[in-house]
């Protein structure tokens, strides 16, 4: 029966999301629109304060034409794409292992993919300097004992450093999302397709599947928003000279200070990573009309 | 047609295969930071496999690096400001939004929630434009704020996660039974909100000491948090040091996953 | 209900409530006398629980008077109502004991230790939960549960009680049980009590009076008998209980069944004639005076009676007989004819038009 709401007793309440609101639009909203107009600006910057400032697209009208912004972004969206489907490679088998286990093993499953999640992303990219380092790295010394090559190989920075990272950095953001959809699934769903003469395999790409898409669209954002703008990987495993959008932002703004080109790349980048988790948000709905909360 | 548990072996390979990718995506995630434990007690002054002897030297040491020290002593603020900030604003945002009777409160999820999805880079470089616009040059204070800006969002989804799993006829048998709407926040509402505000806390402490791509922004040059001072160490520091303190969030992160698993559950979170 | 010049305890007038553009109460007036158990019962959405939710303070009404014991109730604020409720989902606090959910009101409000104590004891011992007052909900039954609930609401001596689908969460079993125990309380306490259900037997086997809704209005209100007996629309005559239609023409005051046995019609044209399934008696045929020949399309048993279904020839839907089990009983496919045991037991109501119906 469509009643009211207790709403009541908490009053009104408009007044108690006030504080938060103000909050995020001083501390957040201004600051973005400050950036956004930036980057149509020249600014004059002296000892990290402003002393001039005009509009103009210069700087914008550079950047878009500017090789060096576009294999930056390129790299970026590749590298983000890449990074996105080897999480989901790895990420769906984990829920899916995680949906079959008993419930200690669950549990370890889950400890295994959050407690990474609190740990420091420069710790855990810390951990492949130790094994894909060139002189003392552990894979490096294993193949040398074993024979397997004469010379160090060079594992870091290299793109695939990069992506391996990456994509060990990223995998807890998928699998959270995943077994969170799929846990909610009714499990009979499941024995209703093997009772109807579906393989498990079949079952699990028939039903298990299917259903999953709601995490799968989720992590699928997460993932691709995160390592679309990391710098910390690249930065680590990628070498001095690898540059994608985030480590261009970096430099720009931390070493050439140069504020005018960074609110460029960074605004670049903000509209960039947002069209592309719609586009990903938009492609869930799609594989998802059957659901009530894909027309709503 | 074979039915139930019963299955032919291509079949068998197929779900085994999947299950095998599983493992090694489990694998992948935590032999890293084993192998970085292992380091961490190496007796060496450099860092190789297999690490040789045992010494808590690295981790000792860590206590007598002054440099990361005060590091560690800026992001514990960092995170404790970021988690109170966000309590005292998330927690009342949550309320209004899942227990308020006005026109546009499905609005206010949906206005907190937007920074979070700006890219971490962009949000810590638009604050450090707009510090410096007002005359505000980069500290501890516009770090944590600008944090708590960007991770305010969780704290209030997890709150209204569970605001809105709680049934409304609860507050209204406490007003029922006498109480106010004081009184029936503090008796009924607040306790069995309080693991999802607890599970929020945690989660926005660990952003505020642990968050870099705003931090590297917008943190005072002279107490930078761990996480900045960290990237510069890891490029230069070539002894296990940076392994113990690896081993010390490792086990800390740990620890803390598996006393939320053994307590609260890992529900909250997982959701 | 109150008859006439007979003041209500409870006395609803004229309340409305909308919900947007969704008249959800319309007009509706409803008087309790004290002591008495009333029972809303209507379909999901037919203002039952709005109505109920205005009299306990969770909903204001756009317009109309609430009025308790000669007092403005709506004047009263929600926590100052001496008005018990029993939740639908019982709302009973689970990070709170049995003991604590039952003396809650009593903290609130202030009373005494001693007292408190005192109380407590006498509400459990009521509901015969004593040994479990250091539970807490998540341990106990679904009519434990309940009867937390209810001590809960009764522990504060409120002068009215009001009781939302109270059985809704129960077994079948346990629900018949729990309803005779619950009116047993509550007839021993003397409290004036409203019942919301959408389950006629329910109403009917817990209630002093029925008022039957549909629509945000009441339909039709008296003790469930008159309500049962003497319908005054359709709806009401097909919501508190099974009825067969027959579809026919009223002329002259009068509808003329198949045999030539006429009832009396308040309306003319065209008309349904309902008749109550234990008001027709399968007979052979040809026999004399049966009104309608059909075909036994199953037989199931129902208690102590045995279900028929018969295939009627001019009735859309087969009809539906109940009969003792003692005795001859047609069998599936068997001609049968059927009378009516009691012409003055059949209503006649206007035809609902075939395209809405």
């Amino acid at each position: 029966m469509s009643t009211q709401r207790a709403g009541g007793w908490a009053s009104g309440g408009a007044l108690l999301a006030l504080p938060s609101l103000a909050f995020v639009l001083v501390v957040a909203g201004l600051p973005l629109a400050l950036l956004l107009s930036f980057a149509v600006s020249d600014v004059g910057m002296s000892r990290g304060a402003i002393v001039s400032w005009s509009l103009t697209t210069e700087h914008f009208i550079a950047a878009v034409g500017d090789p060096l912004y576009h294999a930056a972004f390129a790299r970026s969206f590749t590298l983000a794409a890449s990074v996105t489907v080897l999480c989901l490679l790895f990420g769906f088998p984990i829920a899916y292992l995680h949906l079959r286990s008993p419930g200690w093993l669950r549990t370890v499953i889950l400890v295994a993919t959050i407690a990474p999640l609190l740990t420091s992303a420069i710790v855990r990219t810390y951990a492949w300097i130790v094994i894909l380092g060139r002189q003392r790295g552990l894979l490096n010394q294993a193949l040398l004992g074993l024979g397997l090559i004469d010379e160090p190989l060079r594992l870091i920075n290299t793109h695939w450093a990069v992506l391996i990272g990456m994509t060990q950095i990223h995998l807890p953001i998928m699998v959270l999302p995943l077994i969170a959809v799929m846990s909610r699934q009714d499990p009979r769903l499941e024995d209703a397709a093997l009772n109807l003469g579906a393989s498990r395999l079949r079952t699990l790409r028939d039903v298990t599947l299917p259903l999953a898409v709601p995490g799968i669209g989720a992590g699928a954002s997460l993932v691709f928003a995160l390592s679309y703008t990391t710098f910390v990987v690249p930065q680590l495993l990628g070498g001095g000279n690898y540059l994608n959008a985030a480590t261009m932002i970096y430099e720009q703004m931390i070493f050439a200070l140069d504020w005018s080109k960074g609110a460029v790349t960074a605004a670049i980048m903000l509209a960039t990573c947002l069209a592309t988790v719609f586009a990903i948000t938009m492609a869930t709905r799609r594989a998802m009309r059957w659901s009530d909360q894909a027309r709503a | 047609m074979k039915r139930g548990a019963r299955t032919s072996i291509g079949d068998r390979i197929g779900v085994g295969l999947v299950l095998a990718l599983g493992v090694l995506g489990l694998a992948v995630l935590v032999v890293p930071s084993l192998i970085v434990l292992a380091v961490s007690f190496d007796t060496r002054a450099f860092v190789s496999f297999p690490p040789q002897g045992f010494t808590l030297r690295w981790y000792a040491a860590l206590a007598d690096n002054a440099q990361l020290v005060r590091a560690i002593v800026n992001s514990l603020w960092s995170g404790l400001v970021v988690m109170v900030l966000c309590i005292l604003l998330g927690v009342p945002a949550a309320l209004a939004s899942g227990r308020g009777r006005f026109r546009w409160r499905g609005a206010v999820p949906v206005i907190v929630l937007l920074p979070h999805a700006v890219p971490g880079v962009v949000l810590g470089v638009a604050v450090l434009f707009a510090g410096s616009a007002v005359g505000l040059r980069p500290s501890l204070a516009l770090q944590s704020f600008a944090v708590t800006a960007f991770i305010l969002a969780v704290l209030v989804r997890t709150v209204l996660a569970r605001l809105e799993r709680l049934d409304p006829a609860l507050e209204e048998a406490a007003a029922n039974l006498g109480a106010g709407r004081a009184r029936a926040f503090r008796d009924i509402t607040l306790p069995l909100l309080l693991p999802a505000i607890l599970a929020g806390a945690a989660f926005t402490f660990i952003e505020g000491f642990d968050n870099i791509s705003i931090a590297i922004f917008t943190h005072g040059m002279r107490n930078p948090p761990l996480p900045v001072e960290l990237l510069g160490i890891v490029q230069t520091e070539t002894t296990p040091l940076v392994a113990a303190i690896s081993g010390v969030q490792i086990l800390l992160s740990t620890l803390l996953v598996a006393i939320v698993a053994a307590t609260i559950g890992l529900r909250h979170v997982s959701d | 209900m109150s008859g006439q010049g007979v003041a209500a305890f409870l006395d609803v007038a004229g309340v409305s409530k909308a919900f947007g553009a969704h008249a959800a109460l319309d007009d509706c007036t409803l008087a309790v006398r004290q002591g008495e158990i009333v029972t809303l019962l209507g379909a999901s959405g037919c203002g039952k629980t709005t109505l109920l939710r205005i009299i306990a303070g969770f909903v204001a009404p756009d317009s109309g008077t609430v009025r308790l014991g000669g007092q403005d109730a709506l004047a009263m604020p929600v926590n100052r109502r001496p008005i018990g409720v029993v939740f639908q989902s019982y709302a009973l606090f689970p990070h709170m004991t049995v003991a604590r959910n039952v003396g809650y009101g009593l903290r609130v409000r202030g009373v005494p230790r001693e007292e408190q104590r005192r109380r407590l004891a006498e509400a459990l011992e009521l509901v015969s939960l004593t040994a479990f007052a250091d539970r807490y909900p998540a341990q106990l039954s679904g009519g434990q549960q309940q009867r937390v609930a209810l001590a809960r609401a009764l522990v504060l001596a409120p002068q009215l009680l009001l009781l939302d689908e109270p059985f809704s969460a129960l077994d079948a079993k346990l629900r018949a049980a729990m309803q005779s125990e619950v009116r047993r309380l509550i007839k021993s306490v003397g409290i004036t009590a409203v019942f919301v259900t959408h389950d006629q037997d329910e109403a009917m086997g817990i209630s002093d009076a029925i008022a039957v809704m549909r629509g945000g209005r009441i339909e039709q209100a008296g003790p469930p008998a008159e309500v049962y007996d003497r319908p005054a629309s359709a709806f009401v005559a097909d919501f508190v209980g099974a009825a067969n239609h027959w579809p026919d023409e009223a002329r002259g005051g009068r509808v003329t069944l198949p045999a030539g046995l006429s009832v009396p019609s308040r309306v003319i044209g065209r008309v349904s004639v309902m008749v109550r399934p234990h008001n027709l008696e399968p007979c052979p045929v040809g026999a004399e005076g049966a009104a309608w020949r059909g075909r036994v399309a199953f037989v199931r048993p129902s208690g102590p009676f045995l279900e028929i279904e018969v295939l009627v020839e001019g009735a859309p839907l087969p009809f539906r007989v109940t009969v003792p089990r003692a005795g001859a009983v047609p069998a599936p496919g068997e001609a049968v004819a059927l009378r009516v045991r009691d012409l003055s037991a059949c209503f006649v109501f206007p035809r609902l038009d075939q395209a809405a119906a």
